[in-house]
């Protein structure tokens, strides 16, 4: 066998990886639901794009939960993984820390064709989601008064 | 400047895009790859782009590789802003010709720094360019500018039969004196 440095490099970074992403120890009970300081610093305190994006959440995330469950039901790993990975990119935009973990779980168990655990996973998600919601929209009503 | 953003998330079109306004930039938003690449490899597209990995139709990797693989073409500076965060990918995404990689959420004094990056890269490679393509002394195209233009007619020619062009010699004489004055 032959292998030349990048070989032996591409090797390693698949390894480290793997490593990576085996599922660890849940560690996201320390993160809050809302991380309202840090959204509130990267936004520069504008509240009215803030009720934009909540506005945009509410009407996105649904339909992505439901294709995310679908995939699930299907069977469809790879499916899961996608969905579960523009949910993830999504939550993090929003400082919704708690479910982007949980999105973050979800789309390693459909890299790696876990679904052990996935329904609960899959619930963990849509609560986390809404208590953020609940949250950032008691916020917003309290920024309007 | 002009700056496309393409990205398949409403929330991250969005939040983007207020941040690039803020920072004085003309944003273009798309929501998937196909269109990020046409609009980039068109004549005055945009030479800055923020672009998502995973997207309908043509993912962020692939508009890279397609429009590196652009000859003629001014040089486009690429971000890849991804949730992706491992350093496989990000080796990817760099193998695949973007400048430079971002994960989300992004921090917005941290993207318009790097942005700023990339529109210094885009002012010396200009630069690079037309130095190269004009005699340091007289400012008038060179030789590497003639022969580049050659190509593109000749090309041109083979494509369309109607296109016709032709070359002339102008000569100057007596020019050397002038000049080393």
């Amino acid at each position: 066998l032959e292998a030349d440095g990048s070989d032996l490099r591409r090797a390693e970074i698949e390894i480290i990886n793997k490593e990576e992403a085996m599922i660890q120890p849940d560690n996201r009970s320390s993160d809050p639901s809302l991380d309202l300081q840090e959204l509130l610093t990267r936004l520069d305190n504008d509240c009215e794009l803030l009720r934009d994006l909540l506005r945009i959440f509410k009407e996105e995330f649904p339909c992505l939960l439901q294709s995310l469950q679908e995939a699930e039901v299907r069977g469809d790993m790879k499916g899961v993984e996608v969905t579960a990975h523009t949910i993830k990119g999504m939550l993090a935009n929003v400082s919704f820390a708690r479910a982007a973990a949980s999105a973050a779980c979800l789309e390693r168990m459909g890299q790696q064709s876990v679904t052990q655990g996935l329904p609960e996973e899959l619930a963990s998600l849509e609560q986390e989601a809404s208590l953020a919601v609940a949250e950032l929209e008691a916020f917003c009503t309290e920024m309007i008064r | 400047m002009k700056i496309l953003i393409a990205d398949d998330s409403a929330i991250s079109r969005c939040l983007v895009q207020k941040t690039l306004e803020r920072g004085g930039y003309e944003v273009l938003a798309v929501e998937n790859g196909r269109s990020a690449a046409e609009c980039l490899s068109s004549a005055d597209g945009p030479r800055l782009a923020l672009l998502d990995w995973v997207m309908p139709e043509l993912d962020g990797l692939s508009v890279c590789r397609q429009i590196r693989s652009l000859s003629n073409h001014p040089y486009i500076y690429m971000i890849l802003l991804t949730s992706k965060e491992s350093r496989e990918d990000m080796v990817k995404g760099f193998e695949a010709g973007a400048d430079d990689y971002l994960t989300k959420p992004c921090d917005p004094e941290e993207l318009k720094a790097r942005l700023r990056t990339g529109q210094r890269i885009l002012r010396l490679q200009d630069k690079l360019i037309q130095d190269a393509r004009q005699d340091p002394l007289t400012r008038l195209p060179n030789r590497a500018f003639f022969l580049d233009q050659l190509a593109g007619c000749v090309k041109r020619a083979r494509r369309r039969p109607d296109y016709i062009f032709a070359v002339l010699f102008v000569d100057t004489d007596g020019f050397t004196t002038p000049s080393d004055k």
